[in-house]
């Protein structure tokens, strides 16, 4: 795929593939009532969650995205399950959660987790952790995950380097501010 | 999970002794998990970050400001345990100072959790909204632009912010196990408070009767 290429909605409209990934309109593949998948012809398999999310509901969608990743081939497709209107979130849910996130996470090349609301930020990040997978991550917004989805380091890699740069930034600080002073 | 080595359980019991004496309390399982994700060196280098992002923000803020921008940056990582952990912290240095309880109930800090990020900031605005909070509201308000909306830093304390904002990203990665589930009344102050059984007695009562005042009781 090359860096910039036509929106497959919008002819004409010239986008990275990122940009491509996340604003084109999927198109539905399965329903439930607590979750709807949906997918781009270009590898974005997308989840919405919503409502109270119990543990039957998270085995049916557990199934489901088994199946559906089963026939393609691993590391093509980018997943990114939107909470954005979930409203609970059951231990029994999260815990299937956790074993789906371990068995994408050897055929999905990298995983997003949106949510506006910190506790399900909080939920995911357990999920992540816990799989473990280091191609997982939360994020508050879609825009926010876009850039990871397009990106190939490993979470804790990038928190660690993010911590450290912060920090040494602030050693930089009380060394001038100790020299000037 | 991998299973820890002889040499790595006797280190994470030493950080776990260490831990009670320095600060008074201790994390559980918490060290555990840093030394399987981190490594010995990774979690040393993760407790000597924390220390000293702690300790800058503390000398540039205060205590009591420092415990509840720490609180607040973990709240929006969805960390429960350091949540109710260095709000609890912030509110036992403000009730030491001043005798006051402080404006967030660690009792509604899950509640606050569960709002959208837009909703929890509009609150967070209600609750510090006295003018004796105006610098403090200031710099949770320029954290929350540095965290939600990608602001440059470029202020003076930006780069702390910051630093406090990715530290406690880093950080709650291992916190989450206890995180996920943490409830107010079962999380230690955090930091480096260690607060005497007198003051905390007489914060839980002062806290209880403000519960009390506040819903009419």
């Amino acid at each position: 795929m090359t860096a910039h290429m036509s929106h497959p909605c919008r002819p004409g409209l010239k986008l990275g593939r990122d940009r491509v990934l996340l604003q084109c309109l999927p198109s539905i593949t399965d329903q439930h009532e607590a979750w709807t998948l949906s997918e781009t012809e270009h590898g974005l398999l997308r989840v919405s969650l919503r409502g109270d999310f119990d543990e039957a509901s998270a085995r049916r969608l557990d199934l489901t995205l088994r199946d559906r990743l089963a026939a393609v081939a691993p590391g093509s497709t980018v997943l990114l399950l939107d909470l954005n209107e979930m409203r609970r979130c059951s231990v029994g849910a999260r815990e299937v959660l956790a074993g789906l996130q371990r068995h994408v996470g050897g055929l999905v090349r990298r995983t997003a987790w949106v949510t506006n609301r910190p506790i399900f930020r909080g939920i995911a990040l357990w999920v992540c952790h816990c799989a473990p997978d280091s191609n997982a991550r939360t994020f508050a917004s879609i825009a926010d995950a876009n850039g990871w989805l397009e990106s190939s380091g490993a979470r804790e890699d990038l928190l660690r380097e993010s911590a450290g740069e912060w920090v040494g930034r602030l050693r930089g600080r009380a060394i001038y501010a100790k020299e000037t002073s | 999970m991998s299973q820890l080595s002889l040499f790595q359980r006797s280190f994470v019991s030493a950080m776990r002794a260490l831990t009670r004496v320095s600060a008074g309390y201790d994390m559980g399982p918490i060290q555990e998990e840093m030394v399987r994700i981190h490594g010995m060196r990774g979690t040393l280098r993760l407790m000597k970050l924390g220390a000293e992002v702690t300790s800058t923000l503390t000398g540039a803020v205060g205590d009591y400001t420092a415990q509840t921008l720490i609180g607040i940056a973990a709240l929006w990582n969805g960390c429960r345990y350091c949540v109710i952990g260095h709000i609890y912290s912030a509110n036992l240095h403000m009730f030491k100072e001043t005798g006051n309880v402080g404006p967030l109930d660690e009792e509604s800090l899950i509640d606050l959790m569960y709002m959208t990020d837009t909703e929890s900031y509009e609150a967070l605005a209600k609750s510090f909204s006295g003018p004796e909070d105006a610098e403090l509201w200031r710099l949770i308000d320029r954290m929350f632009q540095l965290r939600f909306h990608d602001l440059t830093p470029r202020e003076g304390n930006d780069d702390l912010l910051k630093a406090t904002l990715a530290y406690w990203e880093w950080l709650n990665e291992c916190t989450i196990i206890l995180g996920v589930d943490a409830k107010p009344g079962r999380v230690p102050a955090l930091g480096y408070m260690r607060p005497a059984a007198e003051l905390i007695q007489k914060y839980d009562k002062a806290r209880k009767a403000a519960r009390a005042a506040a819903t009419g009781g």
